[in-house]
């Protein structure tokens, strides 16, 4: 599915997700009477609901793409599909390269081990070998600033710590794509300022980052090329300046 | 396409070894985190079931076979490994929801991993066994060689089981109470608490309709009769615990991006 001399490091082609919620909390005693009363007002129940319709866009290599759009747009759940951990519905995503991602809030730790400890395994899903993630424990340690901790249960840290650790493993892992789901936003001043840097960096060295929020300010800082969702649908996508200024007609709109 | 799909499940054991490998270790240490006596809990209960049914058969029942206690043992270590780990594993991925939705940790490692840790649970209790083996001077060998192998049939039979049961229980809740029960009954179906030839001919052959009947007689076998396993029979169980994890794999690998919706 994947291809290296793509020019292209993500690609994905009109994406369409519909969310099947079933009902009331499903049973398997509920689940048995439908099947064998062949009645017509089941009592498992789809609910159907589509956040994201015939999303389509392509990410070039090297470039910071960002998404905007407000609460609710799709956002979350486009990176999902982008990463693998939700199927569309229909449409087809291609994905050129190592994939490093932050989602929503990135507690994608295990709560019950320590920060070291997940840091290792991070990098092993990553893909790396167990020596290239101890060579990194260190600098990946000192740019999260928590030191104090790195060795207690990731369930005993405030959701700002876990962040920051969770940013610090992921731009430190050096992948060739980079997800970030709303993070920069979090950590305090000087935490902001360095991820800033270091995101720059990590820029500069050619690699693609992929960037989204629903605040104007970061989207307009680091990215060149932005997309505007809107209730599950791409409303214009082009130069980051251009769609700023639509989603500011569309927030004073609604 | 498809042969890709059959393979697919050995090839994420191979190329995630070392994380499950870790995540196994480390899923034994939580377990006994903040416990002084730590692993030593995980002995207890089948030493209490020793007791228990050495007391029954021994003096209730007076049972002339001295070494009952062993043979029991024998059976209950690998048992525990397999029921453990299908009753940890199905819950495991409908309760690990921060890892399954924002962690591009794949999920089949969280089941590996719980199976992997009951096997260490397992490895480490082994000693105790050989204990027990040498107390009551239970001759012991070169059938042991088998070991190995039982080991890894055991292993391919409770990941296919455990991974389709744990796909299946993100959409039915259900699920897990159902299994917690019919394990209590499974464990009466083998031959571990009873030896088979007390049974009526005609019983005995719908227990072995079981494959896990059969296992748990290979690790009898070497431990407690001393004796080479029928290589029959363990190749009959090696192929059908490599179907289980076919078919437990392929199941759990077409639902797994739906996990992230419903847990
Ligand atoms: N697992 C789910 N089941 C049903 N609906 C969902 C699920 N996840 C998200 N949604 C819905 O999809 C829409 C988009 O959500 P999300 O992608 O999180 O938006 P954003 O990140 O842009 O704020 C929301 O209306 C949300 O309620
Ligand atoms: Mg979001």
């Amino acid at each position: 599915m994947s291809s290296y001399n793509s020019e292209y490091a993500v690609e994905v082609n009109s994406i369409t997700k519909v969310f099947r919620r079933l009902s009331s909390h499903t049973t398997l005693k509920k689940a048995f009477i439908d099947l064998i009363t062949f009645n017509r007002n089941k009592q498992v129940k789809m609910l159907k609901f589509t956040a994201l319709k015939d999303v389509n866009f392509n990410i070039k290599r090297g470039e910071t793409f960002g998404i905007i759009g407000p609460n609710g747009a799709g956002k979350s759940t486009l990176l999902k599909i982008l990463c693998g951990i939700m199927r569309p519905t229909s449409g087809k995503v291609a994905i050129n390269g190592s994939l490093s991602a932050l989602l929503e809030l990135g507690t994608g730790f295990h709560p019950e081990l320590t920060g070291r400890e997940n840091i290792l395994i991070n990098g092993l899903i990553l893909g790396l070998s167990k020596k290239e993630i101890v060579s990194k424990y260190d600098e990946i340690i000192e740019f999260s600033g928590i030191k104090d901790f790195i060795d207690e249960p990731i369930k005993t840290y405030s959701s700002g710590m876990a962040v920051r650790l969770s940013f610090s493993v992921a731009v430190n892992v050096n992948p060739d794509i980079l997800i970030l789901d709303e993070v920069l936003a979090v950590g305090d001043a000087e935490f902001q300022t360095k991820s800033k840097k270091r995101i720059e960096e990590y820029i500069n060295s050619g690699k693609t980052v992929l960037l989204v929020s629903h605040d104007k300010t970061a989207i307009l800082n680091y990215c060149t090329e932005a997309l505007l969702l809107y209730k599950g649908t791409v409303l214009t996508k082009g130069k980051t300046e251009d769609v700023v200024d639509r989603y500011e007609e569309v927030e004073s709109v609604s | 396409m498809g042969k890709n799909k059959i393979f697919e499940g050995f090839r994420v054991l191979a190329k995630y070894k070392y994380l499950i490998w870790i995540l196994s270790f480390k899923e034994l240490k939580i377990q006994y985190r903040g416990s002084y006596l730590g692993f030593f809990w995980s002995l207890m209960n089948p030493l209490l079931l020793l007791i228990i049914y050495t007391f029954l058969y021994v003096i209730v029942f007076h049972n002339p076979v001295k070494t009952y206690t062993v043979y029991l043992f024998c059976g209950l270590l690998p048992y525990s490994w397999l029921q453990s780990s299908v009753i940890i594993g199905t819950g495991s991925i409908a309760g690990s929801s921060s890892l399954v939705s924002k962690s591009l940790l794949p999920p089949e490692i969280i089941v590996f991993s719980k199976v992997g840790a009951y096997f260490l649970n397992f490895m480490l209790s082994l000693p105790v066994l050989i204990i027990f083996i040498l107390l009551f001077k239970v001759r012991i060998g070169f059938p042991l060689v088998y070991f190995p192998l039982l080991a890894v049939i055991e292993f391919f039979l409770t990941a296919g089981i455990t991974l389709f049961l744990s796909a299946l229980n993100v959409f039915y809740r259900d699920i897990q109470f159902i299994i917690m029960n019919l394990m209590t009954f499974l464990f009466f179906s083998l031959p571990i608490m009873y030896f088979d030839n007390n049974l009526p001919p005609k019983i005995r052959h719908i227990i072995y309709l079981d494959p896990i009947a059969y296992l748990m007689k290979c690790f009898q076998d070497i431990f407690y009769f001393n004796m080479f396993p029928r290589p029959f029979y363990v190749l009959g169980v090696l192929l059908i615990s490599l179907l289980f994890y076919i078919i437990g794999y392929s199941y759990f690998a077409s639902r797994k991006e739906l996990f992230s919706e419903f847990v």
